[in-house]
């Protein structure tokens, strides 16, 4: 299979906090990843770095290389606002924007790219909101306020958003750590349909999480990436015993 | 508190303990006289905005009940003649105040925009703080910047040129006099500016970094996350701060009282003097003949009292869930 | 030109507008303190604090008299209006809780709204007409009634910010409630409710409005409090709308001074503020 993410040497620090050390591994097309570790590890630093969301934080420093389909985001002359329009985001919080209907919201980025007619933006809301599954329980109320939905249902809305920009790759921050576990299974049962057309990767604390929707596992410490494998393999015969003692629970 | 200090602060409480510790029968009466007496200077605030409705109704009774309801629509102020209407200033309060707004408002967003979401954090508090300090400005202060440079400059300069190019429109028909509803409109824009911004600077740091992450994941330029997360999210806060601009810009006495030309006059050119409630009260209250004249000026202080209430509770209620999430419950 | 471009130079403009706007809002405060120093300084001598103002049409006099009368105003407004502001913030934040406090919470902030001028017409209906003639007296009234409303709302605050864990151990140890709250909580909150105080000075030294038919204002020396007294935002207003050039350039000065102490007001409140916030 193709590479579709890579990164090289990645190096993040805040100020003087040197949150990511020279991190190196490839991600695959459609496949998921999942990025596992305990907290403070550099998981969410590592997913960030890779959709360029540390442009927004001023004291951040990001040194290193990492490659979409060959070209380095980071370069000079890359440009953050398309890179981020091929990567998408979702939240370990939902966040849905709060003036918006629910049809608003999953047409929002979309938008941003300038008119589309009626029928278009309800095209693409349709087949957004049907791939997340919730297309059923709202096609009766999209002018809706998207605040009206459920904490699950928020957060399919907002994958709905996600894709509806067509997305080549999805990180994924925590998305199913706020929410109650039949909300989180749907999130897993999506995770695996989303992998036939987006290559995702996706940060957990989980690690039963990982264990079911991933195929490959990356297991960070301390902002150093120690172990990446098949996850079958990860989790049950770790090389390093960094991995092992976490896998069984013995810190984190 | 640093350790130092709380030990002192101990030895203060004992010292403080050992000298009430047979006086406990004493304590309970004590605290209630206690409790009265910062009472009474808690309801004498109260007490004050009662008085200031109280008083004044008072005083235009013998206005309101010469004039009626014909007191607002009459055009006719004349001391001599004992005639008083009070349109003339109703509507220069509104219109600087409106037009004031109009222009401070888009200036205010922009600049408390760029204070929070585009300059490094800071350059953005100097500007701030600067911003803060064109606040503390006393308003005689602004009017004598306002009377001996702005008018003439306008008088010289932006008036002669507005009459000649637009001068077709009514609103800029009439001699350049320098002192003129349009300098009144520019003092009161300046003066009105920073309040805006400084509490929209305040909404806008509430938007929560979830909802303008949210924004630029899509792919969303700064301008667009602004105008997708942020606006949106402080859209009601941001009419408070015009609201309680509003208020402030219909209360402003000295500065307008210095530029605006004070005849009472309506007329649609900017060009033209006029006058405003708190100019009218200012200019003649001290000298004001007759008693009925007096009643006459407390009315219009009745009627401004009342526009400056209104505002301000609107503007107290739109802001009012922007302060609850707040730390503190600070008072913007 | 693709959409991406197009974007993209929206965003470059709309940035460049924000800084625009900016900078319009700073340069009229940059015009006035240009304009208040080199004018101001022109006219700063000794003559300027030690003199009252000549009659019209002479050269020199100063505005020693609304120095003086500022002063006096401030001094007698603070000695009402501070302890009423404290002591009703005390209430509100110690035995408060109720509607009724929350109604007086109200009004402070709807009175902090009020245009100034309205204050000096409840003091002129309080003082002047009683009294038959205007005075320092009233003048004082009008500007303890602005301050109240604001030494209220800053104290309680401050008040509200000490522990309460800090009560508790007074109270602990038998100290009487109103002792505690005299000794302990308020000697705590001290550094803030002076940097409230400083500000509501700061605020009351400009106002001009309140004083026009109260204090009056006066040319000489006022000699007893029920008389009218000068002070100094309105000899500036008084100069200022004056024909003569000289004039003028006393009200400039004046400008300085009172810019100057307002300043020096607000930096020692901030850096007192600053201070507190260090411990």
């Amino acid at each position: 299979m193709n590479t579709k993410v890579q990164l090289d040497n990645l190096n993040v620090h805040f100020g003087e906090n040197h949150a990511v050390k020279n991190v190196s591994m490839t991600f695959r097309e459609n496949s998921v990843t999942a990025i596992i570790g305990p907290s403070g590890c550099g998981k969410s630093t590592v997913l960030r770095s890779i959709n360029r969301m540390h442009d927004l934080t001023p004291d951040a420093r990001v040194t290193g290389r990492a490659f979409l389909d060959g070209k380095d985001i980071y370069a000079n002359g890359a440009d953050a606002v398309t890179i981020r329009r091929r990567i998408g985001m979702v939240f370990q919080k939902p966040n849905p924007f709060p003036a918006m209907s629910i049809y608003d919201n999953v047409i929002a980025g979309y938008r941003l790219n300038g008119r589309i007619s009626r029928d278009q933006a309800d095209g693409i809301v349709e087949s957004s909101l049907k791939r997340v599954a919730l297309w059923d329980e709202v096609k009766d109320r999209l002018r809706a306020n998207a605040m009206e939905l459920s904490g699950g249902q928020q957060q399919r809305l907002c994958i709905a958003r996600t894709i509806a920009v067509k997305p080549e790759v999805i990180l994924m921050d925590e998305p199913a750590s706020a929410l109650d576990p039949l909300s989180t299974l749907k999130i897993e049962e999506l995770i695996e349909e989303l992998k036939e057309r987006y290559t995702i990767i996706i940060v957990t604390h989980n690690m039963q999480q990982a264990a079911r929707v991933s195929d490959v596992t990356a297991f960070f410490y301390l902002g150093e990436l120690i172990e990446c494998g098949e996850t079958r393999k990860i989790f049950t015969t770790p090389e390093k015993k960094q991995t092992e003692d976490y896998i069984t629970g013995r810190f984190g | 508190m640093s350790t130092a200090s709380e030990e002192k602060l101990e030895i203060a409480l004992t010292h403080e303990a050992e000298n009430h510790k047979w006086r406990m029968d004493k304590k309970a009466g004590g605290d209630a006289a206690f409790k009265g007496m910062t009472a009474l200077f808690a309801f004498a605030v109260l007490a004050i905005l009662l008085l200031m409705l109280v008083e004044l109704a008072g005083e235009s009774f013998p206005a309101m009940r010469k004039f009626g309801w014909r007191f607002v629509p009459g055009k006719e102020w004349d001391a001599v003649q004992g005639l008083f209407g009070a349109l003339p200033y109703l509507w220069g309060s509104v219109v600087s105040s409106v037009l004031a707004l109009a222009l401070a408002t888009p200036l205010s967003v922009a600049t408390a925009l760029f204070i929070t979401e585009i300059a490094p954090k800071k350059v953005g508090g100097l500007i701030a703080s600067l911003v803060e300090l064109l606040a503390a400005i006393p308003s005689v202060i602004y009017g004598l910047w306002g009377i001996l440079v702005m008018a003439p400059w306008l008088q010289r300069t932006v008036q002669p040129f507005l009459a000649e190019k637009f001068g077709f429109l009514p609103f800029f028909q009439g001699a350049p006099y320098g002192v003129s509803m349009l300098a009144a409109v520019f003092i009161l824009m300046i003066m009105v500016v920073p309040i805006i911004t400084s509490i929209t600077k305040e909404v806008l740091l509430t938007v929560p970094q979830s909802q303008k992450e949210a924004a630029v994941a899509l792919g969303a330029t700064r301008w667009e996350m602004i105008r997708m997360a942020v606006l949106p999210y402080g859209k009601s806060g941001i009419l408070g701060a015009v609201i309680l601009g509003l208020g402030r810009a219909v209360g402003e006495t000295m500065a307008v009282t210095m530029v605006i030309g004070n005849t009472p006059q309506i007329s649609l050119s900017l060009l033209a003097p006029a006058y405003t409630m708190p100019s009218v009260i200012a200019n003649e209250f001290a000298e004001a003949t007759s008693k009925i004249h007096t009643s006459a000026l407390m009315e219009i202080g009745l009627i401004l009292l009342f526009v400056t209430l209104a505002i301000n509770i609107l503007a107290q209620f739109l802001l009012w869930s922007v302060t609850r999430g707040q730390k503190g419950g600070g008072r913007i | 030109m693709t959409q991406l471009t197009l974007r993209k130079l929206k965003n470059s403009g709309m940035t460049l507008a924000m800084a625009a706007a900016t900078l319009a809002v700073l340069i009229p405060l940059i015009l006035i303190f240009i304009h208040i120093v080199r004018m101001g300084a022109s006219s700063i001598s000794l003559d300027f604090f030690t003199q009252i103002p000549r009659p019209t049409g002479e050269t020199g006099g100063g505005m020693a008299n609304g120095m003086v009368g500022s002063a006096l105003l401030i001094a007698l407004a603070s000695a009402f209006g501070i302890p009423v502001g404290i002591f009703g913030a005390v209430y509100l934040a110690e035995f408060g809780g109720g509607r009724l406090s929350g109604a007086i919470r109200f009004s402070a902030d709807i009175l902090a709204g009020v245009p100034s001028i309205i204050t000096g017409m409840v003091a002129y209906a309080l003082l002047v007409v009683p009294m038959k003639g205007f005075s320092a007296l009233a003048g004082a009234c009008a500007l303890a009634l602005i301050m109240i409303p604001i030494v209220l709302r800053t104290t309680e605050e401050q008040l509200k910010l000490v522990p309460t864990t800090l009560r508790e151990a007074s109270l602990a140890l038998g100290v009487p409630l109103w002792r505690t709250t005299l000794k302990v909580t308020l000697h705590s909150a001290m550094k803030g409710v002076m940097t409230g105080i400083l500000l509501a000075i700061a605020r009351i030294s400009g106002e001009t409005a309140p004083l026009l038919f109260t204090a009056l204002g006066n040319q000489f020396w006022g000699k007893k409090l029920t008389e009218p007294i000068a002070a100094m935002p309105l000899q500036i207003f008084s100069f200022a709308i004056a024909p003569y050039e000289d004039w003028h350039r006393l009200a400039w000065s004046g400008a300085l001074v009172l810019v100057t102490l307002m300043f020096t007001l607000s930096l020692t409140a901030r850096y007192l503020g600053r201070s507190k916030q260090k411990n």
